[in-house]
């Protein structure tokens, strides 16, 4: 044979370096017998090459047509990077090159794109999942309802990003192929990527794929309705919606403690997230009145005659260090009788609103994301208004309806003198203070 | 004649061709670049993707002590023969439509 397609195959062979080794023998053999053919016929070899184009160009398109068959039956970026390296050899005009660099470009930032859309939820799933599971063995054993609750949540929240995760994904693959037909379409200029019949053919392995995708959808929302049904009958989102709604527990317990004036000269409340309300009372006793939610414990004692009032989480709430950043809209009630001077009073809820009715007693009001209300329309006996300090780190404060208060490097902060001995305090961390 | 056009009537004429008879690589080309102006070279993917279609088939016999490849349609093949060749034919009114305008004019 002539030493020109001698180099001519080679030249073939060697470019098409990558293919299944049936695929390069295949088109080997079929340039091999063309040669024979056209020699055996009588036709030059030099008129031979000038009608062929060369070998490179050849490759590239034998490549590219595997390539894309790769592409439309598991569309991926590693098989897409294949088709488009030998489209790139295929197209050779400027504003083809040009028109496929954006293609390309476009392609692969939005599967990456898509991809971290894919991923992410997925990663999100495991840690809600691993959250939930371990917020529920903080729960003690005997809140049965809350465990099965909490990981039911974690299961449902879980699933709703695997559901996410799922449409990326299977916006994902349509893309690649997408795409591929497109690089395809310009290389060929014109025919199709495959007609109605091959499409066909090789929805095969494709299909499964995407039967798979469907399965694993239908199984994230099984899976994502089963942890809604658990959670919704653990009764655990209704009472956290109330809670976030700043609605009233809908399990209530009343507790009321009454002590004689005598018996304490100092009192100090600490409630986590219930409401306070400070006011002046009827009756010549120290009222105590709570309104005990049933995932709150709490302790109420005379030490050394100074009551000390406190509340706790009893477990029953999963993420209870977050849930009591909000209000609970159960109420603990300190009636006071008129006239008591109390040696220190101390109001403080974490993520409860404290309301201060009252302007006759000296106090301490603190919170942490809780409001701060101050009321004095109501039982103030003595005439003289208070004298007001109140103070806010992230808060803001409002006088009437109106922002009050100066600026400092602390916060915002606001006096409001008078001639009065009774002094009360107001500060809070990220809460409003209103002054009415 | 239109680089596009032409394209999507070669696997018409590939499939035409075999309709006929089988044949071999060599021949098939020469009848195509007789009758339209391909690259030679264009035709070896076309006739791998209509064989992994399913619309011809390949056979070898000996010949001159070498083998050679003959392509052969298949049934499918015959089938979308015919779809072109309806397609062809709504296109040919159409040619006859404006060229025969075209006369008139």
């Amino acid at each position: 044979m002539d030493d020109r397609i001698k180099s001519f195959l080679d030249t073939l062979k060697m470019n098409l370096d990558g293919l299944a080794e049936e695929e390069i023998n295949e088109a080997l053999s079929y340039y091999e017998e063309y040669f024979s053919d056209a020699l055996d016929e009588g036709a030059s070899p030099e008129e031979l090459l000038s009608r062929l184009d060369p070998p490179e160009k050849i490759a590239a398109m034998i490549e590219a047509e595997t390539s894309i068959k790769l592409v439309q039956t598991s569309p991926g970026l590693k098989n897409y990077s294949r088709l488009v390296k030998f489209a790139h050899i295929g197209i050779t005009r400027p504003l083809s090159v040009l028109m496929l660099s954006i293609l390309i470009f476009t392609t692969y930032s939005t599967a990456v794109l898509l991809f971290l859309c894919t991923v992410i939820p997925v990663a999100a799933a495991c840690m809600v999942l691993a959250a939930s599971i371990s917020e529920a063995l903080k729960i003690p054993a005997m809140y049965a309802g809350e465990i099965a609750g909490t990981v039911g949540l974690g299961i449902f929240v879980s699933g709703i990003f695997i559901l996410t995760a799922c449409v990326f994904y299977m916006l994902y693959r349509p893309l690649i192929r997408l795409s591929a037909g497109l690089v395809y379409k310009m290389m060929k200029r014109g025919s199709k990527p495959a007609d109605k019949t091959g499409e066909e053919r090789q929805a095969g392995p494709g299909a499964s794929g995407r039967k798979r995708m469907r399965k694993l959808f239908r199984a994230g929302l099984i899976i994502a309705a089963a942890g809604l049904i658990i959670s919704l009958a653990s009764g655990l989102p209704a009472k956290l919606f109330m809670i976030f709604n700043s609605m009233k527990p809908a399990d209530i317990t009343v507790i009321r403690k009454e002590f004689g004036i005598g018996e304490a000269d100092r009192i100090s409340i600490y409630t986590v997230h219930s409401n306070i309300r400070l006011r002046e009372g009827r009756s010549e006793k120290i009222v105590i009145e709570y309104e005990k939610s049933d995932w709150l414990d709490y302790s109420l004692e005379n030490r050394n005659s100074e009551i000390v009032f406190e509340e706790r989480s009893n477990g029953r709430l999963p993420l209870f260090s977050l849930v009591s950043l909000h209000e609970n809209c159960a109420e603990l009630t300190v009636s006071l009788p008129a006239g008591f001077d109390p040696g220190r009073l101390s109001l403080e809820s974490r993520g409860g609103t404290i309301w201060v009715e009252s302007g006759s007693f000296p106090a301490d009001i603190k919170t942490h994301t809780g409001t701060i209300r101050l009321t004095l329309r109501e039982g103030a006996s003595g005439g003289i208004p208070p004298a007001v300090t109140a103070k806010t780190t992230k808060g803001a404060i409002y006088a009437g309806d109106k922002a009050a208060g100066t600026k400092t490097g602390y916060g915002t902060e606001y006096e409001l003198p008078s001639e009065s001995p009774v002094i009360i305090r107001l500060e809070s961390e990220r809460g409003n203070i209103l002054l009415d | 004649m239109d680089a596009q056009m032409k394209k999507g009537l070669l696997d018409a004429c590939v499939l035409h061709i075999l309709a006929e008879g089988d044949t071999y690589g060599y021949r098939l080309t020469r009848e195509i670049t007789g009758l339209m102006a391909v690259s030679e070279s264009s035709l070896y993917p076309v006739l791998r993707r209509l064989e992994s279609q399913g619309f011809l088939e390949t056979y070898s016999t000996e010949h001159s002590g070498r083998l050679r490849r003959y392509y052969r349609i298949t049934k499918a093949g015959i089938g979308r023969l015919d779809e072109y060749k309806s397609e062809l034919t709504e296109l040919k009114r159409i040619i006859d439509f404006v060229t025969g305008g075209d006369d008139n004019g």
